[in-house]
């Protein structure tokens, strides 16, 4: 066979395979286990690939031929697998389990008779297929398997096939149907693939470029932005399976290869009627499998139980994996500026506060959600990014552009998703400790398993620092001169931060198709506030005594479940509680501060989505609905609550062979004490090749006013203004994703370019509206124009280099002065050398931000800088001793810096950065 | 496990030990952080009425005060807020340029020179520069709220001046916890005096001053407010507020008015509480400028007028109405009172009601014959009359200061006042301008030009210069308020309004530079201040208006 004869098939392939070692601990082994599903490499049809023959198949045939049903008793499926082929017979598959055994239903496409489909028991598994179709072989099977992921990644997710997640399986908030897959451990593909729904079509951040051996390595110039499954797509060249295999980390080519070797050529005599007794398995799967990861596009649909939300394929994400970066200290803050369109705004060191721009927005326009529930405090309005831990992070999903749809008010600048870690699977405990400058030490330790039928993940992080750095005070310029301070050179003090936090998550199978679970996650920080260092003086009036203490908890109890009555949906009741105490004793203006502001959340979302065919066009329709009260009560406020509740409707419009996708969408906001807003969106996908995509998307976005712009108490100097009226944004942008797996001597050329537009009515800013007082009042019009790109590409199988960059004008309509406090342009370039899961990785990093404006005329900026950060990782567990005597399943240490050459380095104009600042860090995995 | 979590565990320990304290940077790499403030800028055309007007930019938001340098007044001293500062700048060119040498430095903690850094004492803050007196083309007295002092500086370069510190004899040093008992060289004089206003004192609301720092009524002195020379004294006026300072309830303890003697004859200052009266107390709430005036009709008598602006509040916003209330208002009368230097006693005062007056030193006329101020919640000016401080009659007579508001017979029935409650000088609002319910006025500076024809002042709010014809020839006593008319109202920078943001607002202190336009100097003679969104100072020539 060639690769041209078993092309349409080969490129729909659907999966990646997952080897397990076995169910989790505590929980009885399945008979047998479902680890793939595949499209049949021949033609039409379905393998499920299995450790072994199924020994108990029943088969119930639908009158009229459009569905198939399976039963397969004493088996589990360890992966969540939905294939959508295109060009198939079948609309779907769906995999559903039950406590002892799993069905396995195919839909067919309207008009579709698959009723005469024969169902073979091979010695791995089961084939299904049509009549007419040539009989299962070996020989068919490998090219499949081996041209998959070529075939089928899409630009944003070429990802390396490595013994660790290297790809999102999901988002947990509703997602459109995203058009990668990954194959997860076994333990993760257990669970219910509706607790994560995929991310939307994205570009990580650095991994992007990230080679990945075995079976990715086409021939130079082979485009793969995405597989085509409408069968007209170019030619692909898959490498054969022995490279694949071979290029897989050594136990998942092992793992892949018991995989595809016994796989019978004997058709099963009997089609329809219930399978003979299975061969003998030839090898058993190891004992700890590894991960073994494909990106598949097209795809998709549907998992085992619980469904996955929909993902706007229009949308300009990035995901971040976190495991990504293991052995370089990151905060959340460090991998979010890495971010096209981001910026970060770090008002001190590590561990004080900083808040996140996306696309020139304000903090308070950006929502940042837990696991899908929005952190936004309803009294401020953002997020501080230093409260939110990293170690209990699987993944950041960042979305750029006007979220409002989907996320309700707030998301003019977009929405960011931090997803933790899952719970369940097989019981892995992490482990990491970190030293650093200024007396700063962190550690975590986060352990996931399975008990019984419970699915858990628990994880305890903590974080100190003395923050005593030195650091150089600013150098004013003005008039053709400059003006200094004295002393030049001054301690930060009053900059201790203490913080802990911990992540609960439980959850379990309810019946066939829900899944429910519990997480809580709670965070407490103790941290002086030393503030400006605008002042003269000894300590240049940084404040000696003012100190803060925070506490947040979240709690959110979650259904999903998948296949009722066609729809897939979640469920999510949540209850966040925030407690700020601010204490300064002696503020430079007016009495002694002491306050304490307790915020409380209370709110609902639920998500359900549908797919269907209408008149040739593939549909997937997504509803929402939402509601929330926010309460703070407050020793200096008014005890204030408000109510907020959104619905929405978005379809996912696809024709042309998927080549054009619309995606309208409209929502119905009501914010309490704000007239209701209606906000439209369109987003539209052209796709004329499957490596080069064009889309766009123009959105409504909106932000009522936070209670502090609203009720904050009036101090005199300060106060809130009840007159004010939410902040209204139109959010354009357009792109372009271009991707190559070979160009020139490049491998996995990755380019996603954007221009977007935001024109914000009625802005909200707090300025001088008196001789002596200043409240935020709505100042008119503002535009933010700007682009980004992202290019990534490997230079060769052990380096890979990343680089993005941003630039906007965000000014202001009336006057055309620039919005302050954000840089007009920021780049970052990384160099990452060190095979994937290598014994060493080397990283080197240079980050330029632009003159950041600091005052609303744009005449007082901080002036540009680059700074420079490296590190250097041992994976000590490539050592045999290390790995068999301690039976560490990982372990990494690794030194660095940030910040190499000392530059001082500010956000705003008074708040000091540290200078140089080296770690070492040590992770560890069992 | 065990044996696993012990490994991770001493993992832990090695990053704690190896990681502990590792050393960083202090950020020295690249030199420190440069924020840039964009050079002059020059506005001209419709908005302002074809005047132009150019503005140099300044290190700091909200510049406090200016002053030309005596005698040849052809270098203007500034002070600059942040980083507490002076600057000098040639007024000549268009924009007027910085002459202080690069570069200029930030007023030092030790501000005093007395070893303690002074924003270690309560309230822990950095020095907010109120006022600039130049004494001469070597000399600048700042004064310093927070740190309580008068810093002694060189205009010229900015740096300190040492001078010679010390407490008289007569006096308790445990009054002057800040100055030493023997002559000291320091830098600047503390004005963090234990006060004790007398049994019955009370705060402007009528409660009884606690007692702070001596046994009965007593408190140190707070808000160091405005210098002024004459007779060889430094009067230094202590606004001395108590609790809520910036709030809407501020307590306004007893005001106060320091008296230094200040001799220059070797060439440095030499400044120590007079010991006969280091302290005088005023009638009034609220002392926030001391002006030295002499007059040509008794050019013998000086006499140091004490703005005491009453009690100042922030308008509470009311959330009944959609707009945003703001402004202040005043909820204690306001008067000048009248100090005779050779006595240093409080002889007069010239009551202006519950006017809210502003926090500039008062502008002279070059004849001397009225004494200007505007007001901190409204768009008014108030000016008296000088020649009735004529019928003063001696201190020595005074029990009580006279009131020069026509009722007194101890000064013949004169009445001072020429613009006061509900008589006041009121400047037109600009069209388009501030927004009446949030920002209602605040007339921020006041001075006459040079040929005392014209008094202009500036209006924060409305971001405009009033030009008013003045005619005092001839007038009686007090002048009638018919000689004073606005001529024009130019709009010098943007209203403070949302609408505003981004654009130059705020016009503060005023001050035009002695001599003729033309003739003494080619460049403008007008120069005020501008708050936000950074500070600026800005030129104009006063004949273009």
């Amino acid at each position: 066979m060639t690769s041209r004869d078993a092309r349409p098939a080969f490129a729909a392939f659907v999966l990646a395979v997952v080897l397990a070692s076995g169910p989790a601990a505590g929980a009885a082994p399945p008979a047998r286990a479902l680890v793939a599903v595949a499209e049949t490499a021949t033609g039409p049809g379905i393998h499920l690939l299995a450790d072994g023959a199924f020994p108990d198949v029943d088969v119930r045939r639908a009158p009229g031929g459009g569905s198939l049903e399976i039963l397969l008793r004493g088996v589990k499926p360890q992966v969540a697998v939905r294939t959508y082929p295109a060009s198939a017979p079948l609309a779907r598959i769906r995999l559903r389990p039950t406590a002892d055994d799993l069905r396995v239903v195919l839909e067919a496409r309207p008009g579709t008779d698959i009723s005469d489909w024969r169902v073979e028991s091979i010695d791995r598994g089961l084939l299904l297929a049509p009549p007419t179709s040539p009989t299962w072989a070996r020989r068919s099977l490998a090219p499949s398997l081996a041209a998959a992921p070529t075939a089928s990644e899409s630009p944003s997710s070429r990802q390396p096939v490595s013994g660790r997640s290297s790809r999102p399986v999901a988002s947990a908030q509703p997602a459109r149907p995203a058009r990668e897959v990954r194959a997860t451990t076994v333990a993760e593909a257990a669970a219910p693939a509706t607790r994560a729904p995929e991310p939307a079509r994205s570009m990580p951040t650095h991994p992007v470029g990230s080679p990945t051996p075995g079976a990715d390595d086409p021939a130079p110039g082979t485009p793969s932005l995405a597989a085509d499954t409408r069968g007209g797509g170019q030619p692909l060249e898959p490498a054969p399976v022995s490279q694949a295999v071979a290029q897989a980390p050594a136990p998942a080519s092992q793992a892949v290869a018991q995989a595809l070797a016994p796989v019978s050529e004997t058709p099963a005599p009997d089609a329809d009627a219930q399978t003979a007794a299975p061969p003998p398995v030839a090898r058993d799967v190891p004992a700890s499998p590894p991960e073994v990861t494909r990106t598949l596009d097209p795809v998709v649909a549907e998992a085992v139980a619980p469904a996955e939300l929909p993902e706007d394929p229009s949308a300009f994400t990035t995901v971040i994996e976190v495991d990504d970066y293991r052995g370089e200290r990151k905060t959340i803050e460090d991998l979010l500026s890495t971010v096209p369109g981001v910026q970060v705004r770090r008002l001190g060191g590590r561990g004080q506060p900083s808040e996140v721009s996306i696309r020139g927005s304000t903090s308070s326009q950006v929502v940042i959600q837990l696991d899908g529930v929005r952190l936004n405090s309803a009294q401020s309005g953002g997020v501080d990014l230093s409260t939110l831990p990293i170690d209990a992070l699987e993944r950041v999903e960042v979305s750029r552009g006007g979220g409002s749809l989907q996320a309700g008010g707030d998301a003019i600048g977009g929405v960011i998703n931090l997803v933790t870690r899952r719970a369940g699977g097989k019981p892995t405990t992490r482990v990491t400790a970190e030293g650093e400058s200024f007396g700063t030490f962190s550690g975590s330790i986060f352990r996931s398993g399975t008990l019984h039928a419970f699915e858990y993940a628990a994880g305890y992080n903590g974080f100190i620092t003395d923050g005593d750095w030195d650091f150089l005070r600013p150098v004013i310029e003005f008039a053709g001169t400059e003006i200094t301070f004295d002393p030049p050179t001054i301690e930060r003090i009053n900059n201790d931060v203490e913080r802990h936090g911990a992540l609960v998550k439980v959850g379990r199978d309810i019946g066939d198709h829900v899944y429910l679970s519990f997480t809580n996650d709670f965070a407490y920080v103790d941290r002086g506030t030393p503030g400006l260092d605008s002042g003269g003086g000894e300590f240049g009036g940084q404040r000696t005594d003012a100190r803060e203490e925070r506490l947040r908890n979240l709690a959110t109890l979650g259904a999903d479940w998948g296949g009722v009555f066609g729809f897939d949906g979640r469920l999510q009741v949540y209850h966040r509680y925030e407690r700020t105490q601010f204490e300064d004793p002696f503020p430079n203006l007016g009495p002694p501060i002491d306050t304490d502001n307790r915020n409380s959340a209370f709110g609902t979302e639920f998500s359900a989505h549908r797919p269907f065919d209408f008149w040739g066009t593939q549909h997937d329709v997504l509803l929402l609905l939402d509601a929330r009260q926010d309460r703070l009560e407050s020793d200096e406020f008014i005890d204030t609550d408000r109510v907020a509740f959104g619905v929405a409707i978005q379809d996912d419009i696809a024709f042309w062979e998927r080549r054009v996708r619309i995606i309208p969408g409209l929502r119905f906001d009501r914010t309490e004490g704000f007239d209701s807003e209606w906000i439209p969106r369109v987003g539209v996908v052209f796709e004329p090749w499957r490596w080069l995509r064009f889309k766009g998307n123009a959105e409504r976005s909106y932000r009522p006013p936070n209670f502090d712009e609203l009720f904050f108490p009036d101090k005199g100097f300060i106060r809130g203004n009840p007159g004010l009226q939410p902040e209204v944004a139109n959010n354009y942008d357009a792109g372009v994703e271009l991707g190559f797996d070979r160009l020139g001597p490049f491998r996995n050329v990755r380019l996603e370019a954007a221009w977007f537009r935001n024109d914000i009515e009625d802005s909200i800013v707090f300025v001088l509206v008196s001789p002596f007082t200043v409240a935020p009042v709505n100042t008119g019009a503002a535009t933010v124009e700007g682009y980004e790109a992202q290019l990534s590409f490997g230079l060769t199988d052990w380096a890979r280099l990343t680089a993005s960059f941003t630039e906007f004008d965000a000014t202001r309509d009336a006057t055309g002065t620039p919005l302050p406090g954000r840089a007009d342009r920021q780049g970052d370039l990384r160099l990452e050398l060190g095979r994937p899961e290598g014994f060493w990785k080397l990283v080197g990093e240079v980050h330029h931000v632009g003159e950041i404006p600091v005052s609303p005329t744009g005449r007082s900026v901080v002036a540009d800088r680059t700074t420079y950060d490296a590190s250097l990782a041992f994976r000590l567990s490539h050592i045999r001793w290390v790995r068999e005597r301690l039976r560490l399943r990982d372990l990494i240490v690794s030194v660095g810096g940030t910040n190499l050459t000392d530059q001082a380095v500010r956000d705003a104009a008074f708040f000091p950065q540290p200078g140089r600042l080296l770690f070492i860090r040590a992770e560890a995995g069992f | 496990m065990k044996a696993r979590l012990r490994v991770a565990l001493m993992g832990v320990a090695l990053a704690l030990a190896l990681g502990a304290d590792c050393g960083g940077g202090d950020g020295s790499g690249g030199g420190p952080s440069r924020l840039s403030r964009e050079g002059g800028r020059e506005s001209g055309g419709r908005g302002n009425g074809g005047v132009r007007i150019d503005c140099t930019p300044l290190p700091g938001e909200f510049p406090p005060a200016l002053d030309f340098l005596p005698p040849a007044f052809d270098r203007l001293a500034v002070a600059n807020f942040t980083p507490s500062s002076l600057l000098a700048f040639d007024p000549e060119p268009r924009p007027a340029e910085i002459t202080t040498p690069a570069p200029p430095p930030a007023i030092p903690p030790d501000s005093d020179g007395d070893g303690v850094a002074d924003d270690s004492l309560p309230p822990f803050a950095p020095p907010f520069l109120d006022g600039v007196l130049a004494v001469d083309a070597d000399l600048a007295l700042l004064t310093a709220s927070a740190y309580e002092e008068v810093i002694f500086a060189d205009p010229a370069t900015g740096l300190l001046v040492e001078g010679t510190v010390s407490i008289p004899a007569a006096l308790d040093p445990s009054d002057y916890p800040f100055l030493p008992v023997g002559p000291e060289t320091r830098t600047a004089v503390s004005t963090r005096v234990c006060l004790q206003p007398g049994s019955g004192a009370v705060d402007h609301r009528g409660d009884p001053v606690p007692s702070v720092c001596a046994a009965g009524p007593s408190f140190f002195s707070s808000f160091t407010s405005g210098a002024a020379l004459a007779g060889g004294h430094l009067f230094v006026s202590m606004s001395n507020l108590g609790s809520g300072a910036g709030t809407n309830d501020t307590q306004y303890l007893p005001g106060s008015v320091l008296v230094y003697d200040l001799d220059r004859s070797s060439g440095r200052p030499v400044v120590s509480p007079n010991p006969d009266r280091p302290v005088i107390f005023t009638e009034y709430y609220n002392p926030t400028h001391v002006t030295a005036v002499t007059l040509p009709s008794v050019p013998d008598r000086p006499f140091v007028l004490v703005t005491s602006s009453g009690g100042l509040q922030i308008t509470p916003d009311d959330p009944s109405t959609p707009e945003l209330e703001g402004g202040g208002f005043a909820d204690s009368e306001a008067a000048i009172e009248v100090i005779d230097v050779a006595a240093l006693q409080q002889v007069a005062t010239i009551p202006l009601g519950t006017v809210g007056l502003s926090f500039d030193r008062l502008s002279v006329d070059a004849t001397s014959r009225v004494a200007f101020t505007g007001s901190a919640i409204s768009r008014s000016l108030y000016g008296i009359d000088l020649e009735a401080l004529g019928s003063i009659p001696p201190a020595a007579g005074l029990t009580m200061p006279v009131v020069l508001d026509g009722s007194d017979s101890r000064a013949g029935n004169v009445d001072a006042r020429v613009f006061f409650e509900g008589q006041a000088l009121e400047i037109p609002p600009r069209r388009s301008g501030a927004p009446a319910e949030s920002c209602p006025g605040f007339t921020s500076g006041t001075a006459f030009t040079d040929d005392g024809l014209t008094l202009l002042a500036t209006e924060f709010c409305d971001g405009t210069i009033a030009e008013i014809a003045v005619e005092l020839l001839g007038a009686p006593v007090p002048v009638p308020t018919e000689r004073f008319s606005v001529e024009s109202v130019l709009n010098a920078v943007a209203p403070v309004s949302p609408d505003s943001i981004g654009r130059s607002q705020a016009p503060g202190a005023l001050r035009v530079r002695p001599g003729v336009p033309g003739t003494d100097f080619d460049g403008p003679d007008v120069f005020f201040l501008v708050g936000v969104p950074e500070g600026e100072l800005c030129a104009l020539r006063s004949r273009a208006l």
